[in-house]
Order: structure tokens, then C-alpha cells, then sequence
């Protein structure tokens, strides 16, 4: 639940951003124009679309709050084969024709189906979906808005076009937003915070809000305009101070009732959050930034005495923030966005990082907050100053808190709102989206289709069963001993692997080729020139150590001649194996065949009939031998 | 107990050559490599081996949405980047690339558990092996860590087409979400998982205290561990739990996720079990001599994940593995020692004993439920039932108090349910 209060404040701003192509006007400014009746003067579908805009947000509360309850309706509604029924247009449409009961009354759904082109089929569940998801919203918003117009004024809107009305739901969701005495806990949840205070004090805060946009759009403004990055970031930093001011002030009209010193302290400590940012982001060693501890030591902590947990709370805010775009809402896990593997989606990471991480996933954590700045300045200036103003919406959210705290209100969704929770309450998703549909179980065996029962390769069908003799032998490791002129030598290794190849390939016949043996080991390479093997070595390398992706399509276009499973066959069954021979001998600490970040240097030659010469040569087997002494 | 197993095991040759992308962990190769272990100990004399059929796309949308199969299907690298939005709702992307060949690896992964789940539910085999499945987190509508189709719920369907009750386990690093959310309402199949929680560790889901809801109330177990659990402490909890689970649950069959991140030295996870610690739960579970099908999961140290499940499908085989590997073409992976068994990694067991057993009870207390509110067909007994007793010797005293006591406290709470207790009897009876 916390989680939820924190991104519907973070999201509220998104919606604005998504929606409004042109940043000097926010959704709240049009909102505005249509308070005032002024809403001639804004393009038709442009307000449409911010007035779907506030409609998901609150159709996604409503259906939230009727999901406590037990009913659970999940986002997007899907109609006939799976497609997504677009909610908003069946709402207006319905309400075109004077609402549901009108609708159902009139027989009318066929031709809301039409409107919404449709299959005729779907009439039925169109209803369903109508009953399912947006009766309930309907009532709400004809008592909500107490007006009679809309009650007995069905015929009218039978004849109008879609605008009046739209005006209408924009001027209704905006009064709510705005002004409307809160009696309702969707209301509540809307903003996320929860004081009982009259209409004055909602406003204030909505007017916070409102401003923080306007805020941030002016901000990203300025950055646009600027073409060099590093000046940007610095002005970014700078122009936090002031910004947090302004925040201050819209808090102080929220904090009416709330102890200044709180409020002082809060500023205070945001204030000196950030100027730690900025000095850490400067320097990076500087001992005096402190520590930063891993997740499990947070406790005891206070966000006040550790700047860097602040840190950590705003980027975690952050991080929520990413996970609500707009498909994934409903979801809403901040797990959802994590990362099963840590580095691979960077492009610059230092050798430093990359070796803490491989000790655990979760040091991710740990390393990106020590970035979060840094990883912002990657991006455009339009995206960091996204990501710090909603950081900071969430500093303005947790000021809000701090208020709800003093003033003896805790909500308790909020309670668990605290990055270094580790038990965040997740919980597993459900609907008809998430579960599979079960068969009913009829006791006796259903048909299970015997056709495809997958092709025995093995054992081969002509031959007998194996004998007694082959079966003595089966998980034997390695000989102890073998007739080799010098044991343990490489001719030796190379010999009984060839050896170990060629029984393999007889014994297994036809089935040798349907595994793809042969095209396994570094066998593979005979197909290759030493020319060709030379530069996919330097490609690889290169490529690699700089971290490019694009190495398989530079690799494509350099080997015309070899297709890209020859290349990763290439790759797996000669390069890596090569590679590990290198750590092997060299390196024997530090042997990693799964990094793909690493040294090569070269210790093996080509294959076939000259490997021997070459890898034979005695000062190799010397350096296998004072290296690495536990090999046989 | 029968005297032998009959094994089927499948694999698909064109694994080998998957590939997710540069620097990407998931590296299909390792099932090459798997593969080619197996051979070279001679594993497949023991053994009948099976190219699985590619899954059509109308049997992964058997628990898959159709649009997200579909689109699966469609895309491509060099088309993906008209699908943004597509690719977003799929969550497609970063941890779950768009590469060459994509939908044939579904089709193969999935293919092998769908065709191995068909084998036992026609009674072909008693133990069915494909290590290319086990991709747990994919859900019904979209990727998630590295899996797109989630071949175990698919599995787990067909089975359930002949078994009443499927018992799965699952002893990835990671938890197993996909699955879980998959059957978290039904009461038929019962989901375990072992997994580490906490620090904000993919998926992030998997406390204990998800146990499932509606009929599927209790019918999910999560067993959340910390950074660090040693052979010991793993197994014991492994064993504990799992005995109990099957002496309650009574499946029908057993589904087995073998995920090898589990592993010390694995290059995502942050267990610390050896390769013995991992196979002693696959022993364990082979005990029950119940129809079982052993899938593959996470590993992403490859030559670790070569040996573990080597090592596991001798186990299934009943053939004890020498430690020395046999020459074979990847030896070079296996050096410098050439050795079978890796050891354990030097790290701190973050799980202390008062955890273990704090999530001990809270489990057992969870499962004490599902008797007094028996799913389908609860009477219906498994042919060839059996329990294997757990090892007491190898318990230390104090964990054996433990459960001394723990058993005492539940049969004390269980002096609530008056009338109830009989239905003890007749359960141990059976």
C-alpha cells in the first residue's frame, strides 16, 4: 500500500508528461480552462486525452478499492479473443446514450457495441465488462458530483456529441481533484495522504502539486534549450536548492496546522541530501561522504543521520516510479522491474563494480545508488530532471507523511512505505491474467494427447539392447593410467579426447550428428582459416572489453561467409574453450569462463595436424606444470 | 520399491546454439555441455533419450494468453524495434532478449517438459529428465528473468490431466513466482519453493507468508533463506519440509526444478551448496518413488551447472559418479582439476539456526491446514507410496529436539480439532 501512495503522487505527474506532448501546458492547466468554461479554446481531442487520463487514474482507484473488497477486476479489461476494450470510450458511450440503466432499458448495447466497433457478438460481455467495471464508477460519479442535470437530463446527452459531456466528466474529475469536500476513501487514496481537513487545505495541496509540475516542465524546459551536458548537470544540481525552496514554500501552506520546526527540519534535511549528492557526485572517494551500508545493516538507521538512506529512499521512489508506466500499472511491484541479472544492460560499468556484483545480485543495489546520479547523466537532460523532480515529489510525499505523523494520523498503508523493509509486502498477483485455467477434475483420465511423445534417439532402434559388457562400464571417471608415452602431457590430453570422440561418434551412430556433435569442441575450428580465427580474436576482444553489443552484427558482416550460429558456435566450442585453456595455465585464480569481460592473452595454436607441433613445444609444458601443480 | 527406473530424457541438439546476447548469463550452451558430461560418463546406456517434439503454439497458449504466443512468434531482432510498445507489455527487453530463434527455444524447452509430463502420464517412464526446461518465472502474459514460456505450468497442465494432485518443487536460487502464480488459487497442485528473500532479490516475491488463496489457500509453500545456506542446514530443512508435504499433500506426482544457481560460486546466486549438498534433494525426492519429472532452471556458472545436473542424472540413475571426468570435448571447462565435485565456497551463513527454524515451524504450521480442508480426491492413494525416513543420524541433536518438540506442539494443537484426530490415524495408517 505505501507503495501505491507514492507512485500515484509520481504518476499523476507522468500523466501529465505522457499525455501532453507540449510541456508548457499541463493536464491541471487544462483542467483549469475547463472550470472556467474557456474549453472552446483547447483543441478537442487533446483534452480528451488528458481527461482519459484522469479517468484510467481513477477508474484504476475504483477498481482497486472494489478489489479490497474481494472483487477482483483486472486491467485491461480483455474482451472476445484477448483484445483490450478500451474503457474510457465505453464509458462515454454509454453515457451518450444516458447511461446504463438507460442502455440496458433501451436495449441500446448492440449499438454501443457498433459505436465502438465491435463485433455485434460482443454485445453480452460488453455489458458484463460494463457492469463489471464502470456501473459502480457511474453511480459514484452521478452522487459525487450531485448533479441533477446529468440525473434527469438523460435525453439531452442522447443527442449531444460526446464534447459537452467530456467537458462535463473533466470539470467533475477536476472538481474533485479541486475542491470537493473528501468524504471517500478512493479520494484518499487518489493523492495518498490522509488528513481530515476541510476543503482549503486540499486545495493548498493539489495547488502544490500543480506548481511541482509546473516546476519541473519549466526545468525541463531549461534543459532542453541546453546543448552541452556537463554545464547541465551542474546547472541540475544547482537548481535544486531553489527548487526544494519552492517546494518548502507549497508545503508550508499545506503544513498549515503542522509544527514549523518539523517542517524546518525537513527542509533542512533535504537540503542537506542533496548537497551530499552533489558533493559524492564530485567526489566520489571522499571518505567524509561515508559508508554505505548494505541493505541488511539499514536498521538503526534514521533517514536524518545517514544522508545516504535519503539518497536511497529518493532512488527507490525512482525506481517505483519506472514501474509504473503505463501497461505495468496495475501491477505495481517495484520487483517487477529488478533486474534478474545486474550488469549486462549498462554500458560503461568499471571493472570494480562488475566484480561486486558477481558476489550477489542484490549488491546491485548497493552500487547503483552509488550512480543514480551517474546513471542519470547518461541519459538525456529531459529524463534527469524526470527523475529528480519525482524523487523530490516523493520527498514532498514523505514531508506530507511527516505532517500525517505529527498530527497523530498514521495511515497505516503508509507505515510500510520504508526502502529497508525487508519484507516489503508483495503480493502475488491475481486474476484471470495471471492464473492458468485449470480443468475441471473428472476423476478419470482425460485425454492427454499420446501423438507427440517426443523421438527416441537413443537407444538406437536397430540395435539390440546393450550388453552386459557395455553396461559395467557406464560412469567410469578417467583412467588412472594410460599407454601414453608421457602421461599427462598435452599430446596426451589431445589424444584421448579425440579418442574419447571417436567411440563416442561410432557407439552413437546416426545420433552423433542429431546431438550436433559434430559440431561440438574445438574441433570446429578446422573449418576456419587462422586468418578468420585471428580476427574474430581481435573482434571479440575489442568488442568485449568495451562492453559493444553490437559485436554478433560486426561479427555478421565480417564473416560473410559463416552464419551466426557458426559464429556462436565458434564461439562457445573453440574461443571460450581457448580462453579457459589461457586462465587455465595463466590465470589459475582466476578462471571465469561466464564473464564475458576479460584478458586473453595466447597460449594455444591452430588444430589438426600442426597442433601438435605447436602446443608440443616444451616451454608450455613447463608453464603448465609450475602453475598449476595439482593437474594430475 | 521397484528394483529399476525406466528414464526418459530428453534433449534437442539445437540448444547448443542459442544465444541471448552478449554478456547476457543465460547461456543455453551449458545444456550442450550438460549433454556431452552425461555422454561422456555413459549416462545413456542407463537411459532412453528423446528428441521432444517443438511445442506447437495452440499448447503453449494452453496456459499462456494467445496474443503474447502470438507475438512471441512473430517477433524477431531485426523486427523488434517496431514493437516497442509490445515489447514493454511483454516485458521483453532487458532481461529477456529478443534473439535468432527465439520462439524455436520455447518451442524446444517447452516441447521437452510437455512431452516428458505425456510419458508419465502414460506410464512409459517413471522418472522423466529435461534439463533445458524449468524456466519458472514466466507468467501467463509476459516474460519475466530470463524465461518467456513457462514450460513447468505447462507440464503441470498435462499432468494434471491424469494425476489429481502434482506436487512442485523447485530449489532454484530464485523463487519460483511463475508457477506459483500460475496455480496460487487451485488446491490440485501444491507449489514449494526454496529460494533466497529479501534485499530486494528477483523476483522480490516468496515470503512465507504467501501461501496461496481461495481453494489454493495453503496449497503454496515459500521457504524465504538468506545469503549463504550450507549443505547442512539446506538439506535438513529440504527434507523436514518436503517429507511432511508429501505425508500430507499425497501427490500423485512430483514436478522437481532443479535451478543450479543454488550453487556455491553461482554467478547470480548467493547459496553456498556444494554439488552433493543440491543432488542430496534430488536423492530425496527420488525416494518417494512417485512418477517424477526432474526439470533443469537458473545456473549461470555453466560448467557448475554441467557437473550439478551430471551429477543429478546419475542420481536419478542410481549410478554413483567418479569424481575424475572423463576426457570428453570440454574438458578444458572442467580444469584445472578436472574434478566432478566442486567444493563449497567460503562464505557466511547468513541463516541462522533460529531463522531456520522460526521458518520451519511457520511452514509446518501452514501445512498442518490442508488436512482438516482436503482438496480433490484427497482418498485417492498413489500406487507405490512410500516415505523414506529421514536420516536421524545425520541430524545434530539439537535440530532433532527441534523437531521433538515441534511434533509435540502440533499434537497438542491439533487436541483443538477433536473430532478431527482421527483423520491422523488413518493418514499414518495409509
Amino acid at each position: 500500500m505505501g507503495r501505491w501512495h507514492v507512485s500515484s503522487n509520481a504518476s499523476i505527474l507522468d500523466c501529465n508528461k505522457d499525455v501532453d506532448p507540449n510541456p508548457s501546458n499541463g493536464c491541471c492547466i487544462a483542467s483549469d480552462c475547463l472550470v472556467e468554461g474557456t474549453y472552446a479554446n483547447v483543441d478537442y481531442d487533446d483534452c480528451k486525452a488528458r481527461i482519459r487520463c484522469y479517468f484510467e487514474k481513477i477508474l484504476w482507484v475504483f477498481l482497486k478499492e472494489i478489489g479490497r473488497r474481494g472483487f477482483v477486476r483486472p486491467l485491461p479489461a480483455l474482451i472476445g479473443e484477448g483484445g483490450a476494450l478500451d474503457l474510457f470510450e465505453l464509458f462515454l458511450v454509454v453515457r451518450d446514450k444516458g447511461g446504463s440503466q438507460v442502455v440496458s432499458e433501451k436495449k441500446l448495447w448492440s449499438s454501443v457495441v457498433v459505436e465502438l466497433g465491435l463485433d455485434l457478438g460482443l454485445s453480452a460481455s460488453v455489458k458484463l465488462i460494463y457492469s463489471k467495471y464502470l456501473s459502480d464508477l457511474e453511480k459514484w460519479l452521478m452522487v459525487r458530483c450531485g448533479d441533477t442535470k446529468l440525473e434527469n437530463g438523460s435525453s439531452d446527452y442522447c443527442y449531444k456529441k460526446s464534447s459537452p459531456f467530456l467537458s462535463e466528466l473533466g470539470a467533475k474529475i477536476n472538481g474533485m481533484l479541486y475542491g470537493v469536500p473528501r468524504q471517500n476513501s478512493i479520494y484518499d487514496e487518489c493523492f495518498g495522504f490522509k488528513s481530515n481537513k476541510q476543503n482549503g487545505n486540499v486545495n493548498v495541496a493539489a495547488a502544490a502539486v500543480e506548481k511541482e509540475i509546473k516546476f519541473s516542465e519549466i526545468k525541463k524546459k531549461e534543459h532542453d534549450l541546453h546543448g552541452d551536458v556537463t554545464p547541465i548537470q551542474q546547472d541540475c544540481t544547482e537548481t535544486h536548492p531553489i527548487h526544494v525552496i519552492e517546494d518548502g514554500q507549497s508545503l508550508d501552506a499545506v503544513n498549515v496546522e503542522a509544527e514549523i520546526e518539523s517542517l524546518g527540519k525537513y527542509r533542512e534535511s533535504l537540503l542537506r541530501m542533496l548537497k551530499w549528492v552533489r558533493k559524492t557526485a564530485k567526489h566520489p572517494e571522499d571518505p567524509l561522504n561515508g559508508t554505505i551500508l548494505g541493505a541488511s545493516r539499514w536498521k538503526g538507521y534514521s533517514s536524518d543521520d545517514a544522508l545516504w538512506l535519503q539518497v536511497i529512499s529518493a532512488k527507490d521512489a525512482l525506481l517505483i516510479r519506472k514501474g509504473v508506466d503505463k501497461i505495468a500499472e496495475k501491477r505495481l511491484l517495484i520487483q517487477k522491474k529488478v533486474k534478474m541479472h545486474p550488469s549486462i544492460y549498462e554500458d560503461n560499468i568499471d571493472n570494480h563494480r562488475l566484480s561486486t556484483e558477481r558476489i550477489s545480485c542484490s549488491k546491485r543495489f548497493k552500487a547503483s545508488t552509488e550512480s543514480v546520479f551517474a546513471t542519470c547523466s547518461n541519459s538525456c537532460p529531459t529524463v534527469r530532471s524526470n527523475c529528480i523532480s519525482s524523487s523530490l515529489t516523493t520527498e514532498v510525499g514523505k514531508g506530507l507523511k511527516n505532517q500525517a505523523v505529527l498530527n497523530g494520523d498514521i495511515p497505516s498503508e503508509m507505515e510500510d512505505d520504508h526502502p529497508n523493509e525487508d519484507s516489503a509486502e508483495e503480493t502475488v498477483p491475481v486474476g484471470a491474467l495471471c492464473q492458468a485455467d485449470l480443468p475441471e477434475w473428472t476423476g478419470n483420465n482425460s485425454d492427454s494427447d499420446s501423438k507427440w511423445l517426443g523421438t527416441r534417439l537413443w537407444p538406437l532402434q536397430h540395435r539390440n539392447s546393450n550388453s552386459v559388457r557395455d553396461r559395467r562400464a557406464i560412469g567410469r571417471g578417467r583412467p588412472d593410467s594410460c599407454g601414453c608415452q608421457f602421461p599427462g602431457s598435452v599430446e596426451c590430453f589431445r589424444f584421448h579426447i579425440a579418442e574419447a570422440r571417436m567411440r563416442l561418434k561410432l557407439e552413437l551412430g546416426s545420433t552423433f550428428f542429431a546431438w550436433r556433435f559434430h559440431q561440438m569442441g574445438e574441433e570446429i575450428s578446422l573449418q576456419w582459416t587462422a586468418e578468420e580465427e585471428k580476427r574474430f580474436k581481435e573482434l571479440a576482444m575489442s568488442s568485449f572489453n568495451n562492453h559493444n553489443r553490437c559485436f554478433w552484427d560486426y561479427s555478421l558482416r565480417w564473416f560473410p561467409m559463416k552464419s551466426r550460429k557458426n559464429l556462436i558456435s565458434y564461439y562457445f566450442n573453440v574461443f571460450l574453450l581457448r580462453l579457459r585453456s589461457y586462465q587455465n595455465r595463466v590465470t589459475p585464480n582466476s578462471i571465469d569462463s561466464d564473464d564475458e569481460d576479460f584478458e586473453f592473452g595466447c597460449v594455444s595454436g591452430g588444430f589438426g595436424d600442426k597442433a601438435m607441433e605447436v602446443l608440443g613445444s616444451k616451454s608450455l609444458e613447463c608453464s603448465i606444470n609450475r602453475q598449476v601443480t595439482d593437474v594430475e | 520399491m521397484r528394483s529399476k527406473d525406466r528414464i526418459s530424457y530428453f534433449y534437442d541438439g539445437d540448444v547448443g546454439s542459442v544465444y541471448f546476447g552478449p554478456n547476457h548469463p543465460m547461456k543455453p550452451h551449458r545444456l550442450c555441455m550438460t549433454h556431452h558430461l552425461v555422454l561422456s560418463y555413459e549416462l545413456h546406456k542407463k537411459m532412453e533419450i528423446y528428441r521432444p517434439h517443438k511445442a506447437y503454439p495452440v499448447e503453449l497458449a494452453q496456459f499462456h494468453s494467445a496474443d503474447y504466443v502470438e507475438f512471441l512468434h512473430r517477433i524477431t531482432p531485426d523486427t523488434q524495434h517496431l514493437f516497442a510498445n509490445e515489447l514493454s507489455k511483454y516485458n521483453l527487453g532487458e532481461d529477456c532478449p529478443v534473439f535468432e530463434n527465439l520462439f524455436e527455444f520455447c518451442q524446444i524447452y517447452a516441447g521437452g517438459t510437455i512431452d516428458a509430463a505425456r510419458r508419465l502420464n502414460h506410464q512409459l517412464c517413471d522418472i522423466a529428465i529435461n534439463w533445458a526446461g524449468g524456466l519458472h518465472h514466466a507468467k501467463k502474459c509476459e516474460a519475466s528473468g530470463f524465461c518467456y514460456i513457462n514450460d513447468l505450468v505447462l507440464g503441470i497442465l498435462e499432468l494434471l490431466k491424469y494425476h489429481s494432485r502434482v506436487l512442485y518443487i523447485d530449489i532454484d536460487v530464485h523463487h519460483g513466482d511463475g508457477v506459483e502464480e500460475a496455480f496460487y488459487f487451485t488446491d490440485r497442485v501444491m507449489t514449494v519453493s526454496f529460494h533466497k528473500f529479501g534485499d530486494l532479490f528477483f523476483p522480490g516475491t516468496g515470503d512465507v507468508k504467501e501461501i496461496g488463496e481461495r481453494e489454493g489457500k495453503f496449497y503454496a509453500i515459500n521457504v524465504p533463506l538468506k545469503d549463504g545456506i550450507d549443505d547442512g542446514s539446506f538439506t535438513r530443512l529440504f527434507r523436514t519440509i518436503i517429507s511432511k508435504v508429501v505425508e500430507m499433500y499425497r501427490p500423485g506426482v512430483i514436478v522437481l526444478q532443479c535451478g543450479a544457481d543454488s550453487l556455491a560460486g553461482d554467478r547470480l546466486g548467493c547459496f553456498n551448496l556444494s554439488i552433493d549438498g543440491h543432488a542430496e534433494c534430488v536423492r530425496f525426492v527420488k525416494k518417494f518413488n512417485l512418477p517424477l519429472l526432474v526439470t533443469g532452471g537458473g545456473g549461470y556458472t555453466k560448467e557448475n551447472v554441467a557437473r550439478c545436473w551430471t551429477v543429478e542424472t546419475g542420481v536419478l540413475l542410481d549410478t554413483e559418479l567418479p569424481n575424475e571426468i572423463p576426457d570428453n570435448e570440454y574438458i578444458k571447462y572442467f580444469s584445472p582439476d578436472h574434478l566432478l565435485r566442486i567444493p563449497n565456497g567460503h562464505m557466511e551463513n547468513l541463516n541462522t539456526k533460529s531463522y531456520i527454524s522460526t521458518i520451519k515451524t511457520q511452514v509446518l504450521e501452514n501445512l498442518r491446514f490442508i488436512q482438516h480442508a482436503p482438496g480433490v480426491q484427497m482418498q485417492e492413494v498413489p500406487p507405490d507410496f512410500y516415505i523414506p525416513d529421514i536420516d536421524e543420524d545425520e541430524q545434530n541433536p539439537d535440530e532433532r529436539m527441534n523437531r521433538h518438540t515441534q511434533d509435540k506442539q502440533i499434537q497438542r494443537d491439533d487436541e483443538h480439532y477433536e473430532g478431527d484426530n482421527d483423520n491422523d490415524h488413518d493418514m499414518d495408517d495409509a
